[in-house]
């Protein structure tokens, strides 16, 4: 079989990325889109932006991950379908060599994933506290009246961070209304602000674990320089922000697709890009065949029915073509 | 007479010696289901707010049987072995039944082997006693069940978990040549299917096999829980702690597992010192799942499948033979 090329896609609830790299692993395409809630709106506009680059036939293998990655494995035909504290790790590790702490915000959770040798030794991640991730800081730059864009930069002039509780999101939001109430200037909020996120995301997730160099700093956040800076500060070191530092996920569940077929050359499922044009739509419903009563999910492709997800008992899932799914 | 037995708590350690005891007596024995949905949101809805995550469970299977029976049947464990206790949550569970649910028959003992062993069984008989005023009856059936529930404590030393036992439709026979993991908890989270999202089946979908603190002989805990500074006297926190390191000692464990229930006080400090034990002395790679009734099934399994990766399929690279966790 010849080596073509590797789609990841990381489905996430703030984010759906589509990463394609080649055969000597190089990176042809990394594509952002917010998810805004329709997971299968943003993945479908995903491939378009990809298939005129790209020919189908040259489709080698192709990954999801992400808290979507069983739906978008059932909608694309998977070959690989992974969590996506692994895809991260194989992302930093490929563009880091020697990385051995990767810090990771993202919308809506934040993890702290520490390796050596390449091979993760020890993880934590965090979804249930808010005061730890993107959402909270557009939150605040959108109260605060600054494009988020702009936020990091601003953080950067601040001559000296004053202190915010960042214990909880909402702690934190009141505090900062205390801080500008008594004439604070703005910079020095906002640097404090990262400040304060950066001791949560310590206190949540590194709870005593040694933080070796080299330090990567990924996800959506990463893009804001203030967020850099604070924790370059406060774990005084220096913190690697690497390109595609938003799009990890995706490119590393395509080289995990790319490792597998270097290992073992496989057929690809890829159903091919006329999903794009595909008429996709969940649909949900309560499974009264038991007290559980799952919400489950039901997806179409065209008016067919290309699987379940959700079951606890696996009922309707066992319908699903295990392969595709990437369950059992 | 029928009495009714929740699934809940100690069910999962003595249910082999109370089923056989009441029906030796001549008692109906009911249990109730399996935890759901159904029996979770009971329990939530009468239980006090900041009681852990199995006692609401508790509460819940009270209120599904409690309409089904004569006779509830909760005992009052206040210790299983010398020189221990039990949590205090398990001290006040008659009280907290009766009064918050308006409940009930209860039939109640106290049941403590804090002096010495048999003292256990001298309550048993008591116990019996007020069934049945034939003591002869009472004994035979202690004998009889005590029988079963050394059958069962042997079973659990081969490796199978109390829910391969009590509830399995098929007996599950237990591979210890898998990729082994131990996961440590109290049996009454673990074993609930429900409550911990099916955790064990999990880890043996992925190809791996389980041991917990049930598949420890509680001598051998001991034991090990001498390593502590102080021997601790709480039973549960001598199980998992010195359970988790003879496991660690007598088994090839890719990695520990610990299972904890919200709102639980003692685990938080065991936990740590297991935790902290189990890194330092034996580089064991160490995950941390802790259940609420809010808990999201996703989030548990990306955890789970991710240290399933990191301590079994370990590099994604090819080049996977750099030595494990130096
Ligand atoms: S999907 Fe299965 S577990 Fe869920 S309610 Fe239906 S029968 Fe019960
Ligand atoms: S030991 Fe913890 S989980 Fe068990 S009953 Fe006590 S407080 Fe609840």
């Amino acid at each position: 079989m010849e080596k073509g090329v590797f789609l990841g896609v990381d489905v996430g609830s703030v984010s759906t990325n589509l990463v394609v790299i080649n055969g000597e692993k190089e990176i042809l395409k990394a594509i952002y889109l917010r998810t805004n809630g329709r997971p299968l709106v943003a993945l479908k506009e995903g491939l378009r932006q990809i298939y005129d680059q790209i020919k189908e036939e040259e489709i080698s293998g192709v990954g999801t991950t992400g808290s979507g990655r069983h739906l978008a494995a059932l909608v694309l035909g998977a070959d690989t379908v992974k969590n996506e504290i692994t895809a991260h790790a194989v992302a930093a590790s490929y563009l880091v060599p020697g990385v051995r702490t990767i810090l990771e915000i993202g919308g809506q959770d934040s993890k702290l994933i520490l390796l050596k040798d390449g091979v993760v030794t020890d993880f934590a991640m965090n979804t249930v506290c808010a005061a730890g991730t993107g959402s909270f800081l557009d939150q605040q730059a959108q109260r605060l009246n600054i494009p988020v864009e702009k936020f990091g930069e601003m953080a950067l002039k601040a001559q000296n961070p004053v202190r915010i509780a960042g214990r909880c999101a909402v702690f934190a939001e009141s505090d900062m209304i205390h801080k500008q109430q008594l004439g604070c200037n703005i910079e020095d909020i906002l640097a404090g602000l990262c400040e304060a996120l950066v001791r949560n995301f310590l206190n949540n997730l590194a709870k005593g674990k040694k933080l070796y160099d080299k330090i990567v700093f990924q996800g959506g956040v990463a893009a804001n320089s203030g967020m850099r800076e604070a924790f370059a500060r406060i774990l005084g070191t220096e913190i690697i922000v690497p390109p595609y530092f938003n799009v990890m996920g995706a490119l590393g569940i395509a080289l995990i697709a790319a490792f597998e077929w270097e290992k073992q050359p496989y057929k690809t499922m890829f159903k091919g890009f006329n999903v794009k044009d595909a008429e996709l739509k969940t649909e949900n419903f309560e499974c009264q065949n038991c007290p559980n009563f799952c919400e489950v999910v039901k997806i179409y492709e065209n008016y067919e029915v290309v699987g379940y997800l959700n079951d606890r008992c696996g009922r309707y899932s066992q319908m699903n073509n295990k392969k595709l799914a990437g369950i059992g | 007479m029928k009495v009714g037995i929740p699934r809940g708590l100690y069910f999962y350690d003595y249910y082999p010696f109370w089923e056989t005891f009441f029906q030796e007596l001549g008692v109906e024995v009911v249990t109730s289901k399996p935890t759901d949905k159904e029996i979770l949101n009971l329990g939530v809805e009468a239980a006090v707010d900041d009681a852990c995550l199995p006692v609401k469970v508790f509460f819940g299977h009270v209120r599904f049987l409690k309409d089904q029976v004569d006779y509830l049947f909760i005992p009052r464990y206040v210790s299983e072995y010398r020189r221990t206790y039990i949590c205090p949550k398990f001290l006040g569970l008659p009280e907290m039944i009766i009064f918050r649910l308006k409940a009930p028959k209860v039939l109640s003992h106290d049941l403590t082997a804090y002096q010495k062993g048999a003292d256990f069984y001298r309550g048993v008989y008591v116990f019996g006693k007020k069934i049945t005023p034939n003591g002869m009856k009472v004994m035979r059936a202690t004998y009889t069940a005590w029988k079963k529930q050394k059958a069962y404590l042997q079973k659990k030393y081969l490796g199978y978990q109390p829910q391969d036992l009590i509830d399995g439709k098929q007996e599950y026979v237990p591979d210890l040549k898998k990729p082994l993991f131990a996961v440590v908890g109290h049996a009454y989270n673990i074993n609930d299917r429900y409550a911990s999202m099916d955790l064990i089946k999990k880890i043996r979908r992925f190809g791996g096999e389980v041991l917990t603190p049930d598949n420890v002989p509680f001598a051998e805990a001991v034991k090990k829980a001498g390593l502590l500074p102080k021997k601790p006297f709480w039973s549960f926190a001598i199980k998992n702690f010195g359970g988790s390191i003879y496991l660690a000692e007598n088994y090839p464990l890719k990695g520990v597992i610990n299972l904890n229930s919200f709102g639980c006080g003692p685990d938080s400090i065991i936990t740590e010192l297991t935790e902290r034990y189990l890194k330092r002395k034996f580089s064991l790679p160490f995950l941390n799942l802790t259940i609420d009734e809010h808990t999201g099934e996703a989030g548990l399994v990306t955890r789970l499948e991710a240290f399933w990766d990191m301590t079994v399929e370990r590099s994604f690279a090819g080049e996977s033979n750099l030595p494990a966790h130096g």
